[in-house]
């Protein structure tokens, strides 16, 4: 016991031995103590970065903050173990501290974007290759950097926008979501049998590999128009293909109404002159028309058109 | 034309395996698809499906026709083989999606059962080039099947699935092995509860084809931790002895020790968590 008792202070006495100056065994001791769990921190700190934002975002921009990361802790390090071998930062910190102020304050955008460009990179609304909105612009996000992200129009128009402005604006991404549903509105005759539209519309649907099976497409009638039963489809698609999707079902609902003997009507007008409206007539077509015949036999025609506005 | 078909399963309450055997049909009425490894120049005329490799002064010319739908390769290689096996059904039109999704009409499963089951699902045909020295590579994909996908879960969090809907067989039944496979789906309840399931949905690494002269099958585990979340894993082993497993399109990766950690996951597995209806 008294031997351990006068070996710590025998270990106490040498780390207080003189150095350099005031500087003592124990202080280089503590000073080189600190420098190593700095370096080796740093070291720890980059990688998490590195592996915290790999496949988040750019390479660049992932080394360039795990080094950024890695300083700023050698900073806090070398900062930490000054005092030990009495190094006085003060002033030098007063000093940085003033040129650091007239730094922000000549870079205050630079520095804003710079922290807009880390938080986007951490929340993550878009990806590079989405397809976005953002202030009014509409494209594909190329580049996603450390000050601002790049984008490509549709048209193939490179545009740069400041991460800050990213960041306070409303962002659309289309893709952020696996699927996304689009609408049309097909009007339909009133003398068409709207069960048999939706049979042949869900037919085509059914039969485009894209159209999701679930969830399921819609297909319902949706308003009785003034001209027209309209008809609302609601398709799921992948968003990498919705466009494409949009696209080609169109046409082939409308090929495929068109076959069934299903129509799309012109819009009409029937003007009455002050006078009793005309009586049914039995012959049909060439003797005047109700607006009951006239809706169901032949707003398609455009000659059966000019006759009821006559 | 009926024959026994001998597989390995396990069924009942307690897992045990045992060898059961099926009376299937052996469709020997159906017209079947010869796949194998074949010379390089080998020709198919099969069911609309026409398949050949010309030599044209030192050039092996590769075409291929389904209806409207052709194909035209030429291919520089010092002989070797052809490979036309059966493959996943995940890559026509495009390869959108890494999972296959089976709809059935729901099974009710009782707390700790087990049961076996059999549900078809589409297949595609590729065609692979072996090199003299063994490097083999796909040069085409074509299917008789026409593809549909759907959604499984929502559409924030979900999967796109190739989708497939199926009868569910106790037994094998015949089939068309050029238009679809079979999937042995061994269904265990782990959970303490009753259990509905109406799907099942399978990553593509889990697809592990085999085939002979007349099925092309894979075999799958679906093990239900809770009413409404399931485990499916991709099962490395013929539905009976004698089959060829397929050329598959990709490498399964080694497994770290630390990832099956569960002893359920492994990267031929999915978690379905977005219900097994």
């Amino acid at each position: 016991m008294a031997d351990n008792t006068t070996a710590i202070l025998v270990g106490n006495s040498f780390l207080d031995t003189p150095l350099f100056g005031a500087i003592t065994y124990g202080n280089l001791l503590a000073a080189i103590l600190i420098l190593v769990g700095t370096y080796v921190v740093a070291k720890v700190l980059s990688v998490i970065v590195m592996r915290v934002l790999a496949g988040k975002v750019e390479v660049n921009n992932s080394t360039f903050l795990a080094k950024l990361v890695r300083w700023l802790t050698y900073f806090v390090g070398i900062v930490a173990a000054s005092p030990f071998l009495h190094i006085d930062f003060s002033g030098l910190i007063v000093a940085g501290g003033i040129l650091a102020f007239a730094i922000s304050f000549a870079s205050q955008s630079t520095l804003s974007n710079f922290v807009a460009g880390v938080l986007l990179m951490f929340e993550r609304p878009v990806g590079v290759g989405d397809n976005i909105s953002v202030n009014g612009t509409e494209g594909y996000v190329e580049d996603i950097g450390i000050l601002s992200t790049t984008i490509r129009t549709y048209s193939g128009i490179f545009v740069r926008i400041p991460n800050e402005s990213m960041f306070t604006s409303d962002i659309t991404n289309y893709v952020a979501h696996i699927a996304r549903r689009f609408d049309y509105d097909i009007g339909i005759r009133y003398s068409d049998d709207a069960d048999k539209a939706i049979k042949v519309i869900k037919g085509i649907i059914e039969k485009h590999p894209y159209a999701l099976k679930n969830p399921a497409p819609s297909v319902y009638v949706d308003e009785l128009g003034n001209n027209s039963i309209n008809l609302k489809v609601r398709i799921w698609a992948p968003s990498a293909f919705w466009w494409d999707v949009r696209t080609d079902l169109l046409w082939k609902i409308f090929q495929a109404l068109r076959k069934a003997d299903i129509d799309i009507p012109f819009p009409q007008l029937t003007l009455w002159y002050g006078q009793e409206p005309p009586k049914p007539a039995k012959t049909g077509k060439g003797s005047g028309f109700t607006p009951q015949e006239v809706l169901g036999k032949s707003e398609s025609s455009p000659e059966n058109a000019v006759k009821v506005i006559k | 034309m009926n024959m026994a078909l001998k597989i390995l399963h396990s069924g009942g309450r307690k897992k045990e395996k045992e060898t059961v055997t099926y009376e299937h049909d052996n469709g020997s009425d159906l017209k079947q698809f010869g796949y194998g490894r074949f010379p390089i120049d080998y020709a198919v005329n099969f069911e609309g499906l026409t398949l050949a490799v010309d030599l044209d002064r030192g050039m092996y010319h590769y075409r291929r026709a389904l209806g409207d739908w052709k194909t035209d390769i030429n291919i520089s290689v010092n002989g070797g083989h052809m490979l036309i096996h059966p493959v996943e059904p995940l890559n026509l039109p495009d390869n959108l999606t890494d999972f296959m999704e089976i709809r059935f009409d729901p099974i009710k499963i009782e707390p700790s059962g087990i049961c076996v089951i059999f549900v078809t699902m589409p297949i595609e045909i590729g065609v692979f080039l072996e090199s003299p020295s063994g490097s083999t590579d796909v040069i085409d994909i074509v299917s008789y099947v026409y593809p549909k996908y759907s959604l499984y879960g929502g559409a924030n969090r979900g999967v796109v699935t190739r989708f497939n809907e199926s009868k569910v067989y106790y037994y094998p039944p015949a089939m068309k092995n050029y238009e679809a496979g079979l999937l042995k789906l061994e269904i265990e309840n782990r959970s303490d509860e009753w259990a509905t399931v109406g799907r099942a949905v399978i990553f593509q690494k889990g697809l592990f084809l085999y085939f002979d002269e007349n099925f092309v099958a894979a075999s799958a585990e679906m093990k239900i931790i809770s009413p409404d979340v399931a485990v499916v894993t991709g099962v490395d082993t013929p539905i009976r002895q004698g089959m060829t497993r397929s050329n598959r399109l990709f490498k399964s990766r080694k497994l770290s020790p630390f990832y099956n950690v569960t002893g359920m996951l492994n990267d031929t597995a999915y978690t379905m968590d977005m219900g097994l209806i």
